[in-house]
């Protein structure tokens, strides 16, 4: 019989400490917040312009926006359904940065700065000489957002109930509203310090969990034992049943999404374009890669500890393998640290949902705006943001209960990255790498992509045995590539473009060069004692 | 020719640690450092009014203090102002000004200007820069000989006080 709350399926009533220390948290979160708005008008970067503290700050926002809050509890969730087969996925999220940063940065950056394109849909405005393509890339962006929101939402509702013990959709609607007020606040409570405190706190709160989960099961062999017992498939690279076995093209799906689906998200590649020097190009991957590896190898492993500890789909609430994470915490650490790390979580969570509706709002008051109305007034523009932010807000919550998107946290995050990567990777790549890539080509892609990744997943997923991203990607790339052949060359002025930015000799375009200069006078006298 | 000048003070990198640190360096056999010269490149300090429309009615000001260093030729935003001292130095040893005071304002203006207007999200309009106070102030530039006592080649080189960076120099 499944359980339908998480105190049944515990066996135990969830301690007052977790919601305690999840309101002293939240506190704690909003007192820095403050402290840091009043005191802080500036990051460390004195005069240097974002020079000094630019790799970190770079590296982890890049890490925290890509695999986001919900990636606590999509996860292990994962982890637990798939087995050792979903450590597939781990290597993306550690060298994705590291593709991204090393195939597009360099060109990205050199390519931005001549056009003057501040935004990822500005350049392909720009690269494919048209309107079209910049709006529709807009457009593709905001569903693919709002579908990220409903994994972020999602992924809070479930906590919510873990921290209150109420039912699934009662703590979802009260997490949505939370999100709401929490972005409502506005910049003061998401002032770049506490992101940077709650990524470093969640690797220690894994750091802390992994290993006593693991003892508790009899360490790695125990763990082993545990999942082959369960299914001799689950220890093995090759999933339940064995699944995958057979199946190369799910496997390369799995692998890819976050291997080179960083190089299609434009809010992780437009971090790339506001990089200063070339030394921090170089220090980023490092960074970002250590990040991942650290939180993709760990949420894995955690849902493969769940396995083991709660081997059948009726121990979990509702049946529901996304309770995991919070399971465990609550079963294996004294209730103050597991209130802290769910209440961690939470605020994870609501950073990373708060700035996607502010993106989404933006997106909507900014991009959209303009395309429908020109002539629109700065206020104008900003109260169609603020609207829109709270507006998609609620329908994105409304949506959490269509059964389309009731497929579980860590699909929907892969439907996520299936729209939007597959749709931008040719157009962005090519774009870089490819002078003969037409607006036409980009046009294409873009459709394709965006509706192969949402549909695939829904219709052919499981009968072709082919993951969506590497359906929707290699559908993608060939309608990229034959319609540009199909269609007129691009204009000369964006082949220029394209040829400076492949140009690997850096050309000094300010009208002012940095560093020390002076005439052959000035230099005979300042040196004259030597 | 001797001129005063406004240098900044409390800066982290000094020649001694420099020297110090060349001593240990292995790759400099064969090669004395040695402290020549300190020269003076301007850096820009902005103490900005900014006028923040709350509501359509209601307007609020905040001050914010932002600069320009000319080294880098990069803006920056400053946590407080930086404190300096009025010293007596030759007039060779202050390089020539980069922009002139408006580019430099407007460039730290855009810079800074994001920020706020970010964080100030929920205000009517964008933030407005009212009034500016403008600062000339000099950072030191250590100049340093690198001999190469084998070829005997003289090499020079500057250490930024601020930043630490070793930068080279351009005769223009």
């Amino acid at each position: 019989m499944t359980k339908n709350t998480l105190e049944q399926a515990l066996g135990f009533d969830i301690p007052i400490t977790v919601p305690v220390m999840l309101i002293l948290y939240i506190a704690v979160i909003m007192f820095v917040g403050l402290w840091a708005a009043k005191k802080v008008k500036n990051s460390e970067d004195w005069f240097v312009g974002g020079r000094s503290m630019g790799p970190w700050i770079t590296a982890l926002a890049h890490g925290s926006s890509s695999l986001g809050g919900g990636m606590y509890i999509a996860g292990p969730q994962y982890g637990w359904e798939a087995g050792a087969s979903s450590l597939w996925a781990a290597p993306g999220d550690v060298f994705g940065p590291v593709l991204n940063f090393g195939i597009i940065a360099r060109r990205m950056r050199k390519y931005t700065e001549k056009s003057k394109a501040l935004t990822i849909p500005e350049f392909f405005g720009h690269r494919y000489y048209s309107k079209g393509v910049r709006y529709l890339s807009v457009i593709i962006l905001i569903i693919a957002m709002i579908i990220s929101l409903l994994v972020e939402f999602m992924a809070m509702g479930v906590l919510v109930s873990c921290i209150t013990g109420l039912n699934y959709t009662i703590s979802l609607i009260l997490g949505c509203i939370a999100i709401l007020i929490y972005t409502g606040a506005g910049g003061y409570l998401s002032v770049a310090y506490t992101d940077f405190v709650q990524s470093i706190l969640m690797i220690i709160g894994l750091f802390i969990l992994i290993p006593v989960c693991i003892h508790n099961v009899g360490g790695l062999t125990g763990m082993n034992h545990g999942l082959t017992q369960i299914n001799e498939g689950l220890a093995t690279l090759w999933g339940e049943d064995y699944y995958l076995k057979g199946a190369p093209l799910m496997i390369a799906g799995i692998a890819l999404v976050y291997f080179i689906g960083y190089m299609g998200q434009p809010h992780l590649i437009i971090k790339t374009v506001a990089i200063k020097d070339e030394k921090s190009i170089k220090l980023v991957p490092m960074i970002g890669a250590a990040f991942g590896f650290v939180l993709a190898f760990g949420v894995y492993i955690l849902g493969m500890v769940g396995r083991v500890s709660f081997p059948d789909a009726s121990m979990l609430p509702g049946g529901s393998a996304e309770y995991i994470m919070p399971m465990l915490a609550l079963i294996n650490l004294p209730p103050v640290l597991a209130g802290l790390i769910l209440a961690g979580a939470t605020a994870a969570i609501m950073s990373t949902a708060s700035a996607l509706l502010l993106v989404i709002g933006s997106s909507v008051g900014n991009d959209l705006l303009t395309m429908i109305k020109p002539d629109a007034s700065e206020a104008h523009k900003m109260k169609i943001t603020r609207g829109s932010t709270y507006i998609l807000g609620l329908v994105s919550c409304a949506m959490c209960f269509v059964p389309l998107f009731s497929v579980g946290v860590y699909q929907l995050t892969w439907i996520a990255w299936s729209v939007l990567s597959p749709a931008f990777i040719p157009c962005i790549v090519g774009g870089l790498y490819w002078k003969n890539g037409t607006k036409e080509g980009a046009i294409a892609s873009m459709i394709v992509g965006s509706i192969t990744g949402f549909a695939w997943y829904y219709l052919l997923q499981e009968s072709t045995n082919i993951h969506t991203f590497f359906a929707a990607l290699v559908l993608a790339i060939a309608a990229y590539i034959i319609v540009s052949k199909l269609t007129p060359k691009p204009p000369q002025e964006v082949v220029d473009m394209f040829n400076y930015a492949r140009s690997f000799d850096e050309v000094e375009d300010a009208a002012v060069p940095s560093g020390v200069q002076m005439s052959a006078d000035q230099f005979a006298k300042v040196t004259a004692d030597a | 020719m001797l001129k005063k000048i406004d240098v900044l003070r409390g800066l982290r990198y000094s020649p001694e640690m420099f020297l110090k640190r060349m001593k240990k360096s292995r790759k400099l056999d064969g090669i004395t450092v040695r402290y020549v010269n300190t020269l003076y490149s301007l850096c820009w300090v902005f103490q900005f009014r900014v006028a923040l429309k709350a509501t359509r009615k209601t307007t609020r000001y905040a001050g914010y203090y932002a600069g320009f260093d000319e080294i880098a030729m990069s803006p920056g935003k400053l946590a407080m102002l930086p404190s300096a001292e009025e010293i007596e130095v030759d007039e060779a040893c202050i390089l020539a000004d980069k922009l002139t005071e408006a580019e430099a304002l407007q460039s730290a203006w855009d810079y800074n200007v994001t920020g706020i207007n970010r964080k100030f999200r929920n205000l009517n309009a964008p933030a407005v820069l009212e009034d500016h106070i403008t600062e000339r102030m000099y950072k030191p530039l250590y100049l340093f000989e690198f001999h190469n006592l084998e070829l005997d080649e003289k090499k020079y080189k500057v250490l930024d006080s601020l930043t630490g960076d070793l930068e080279d120099i351009y005769i223009t």
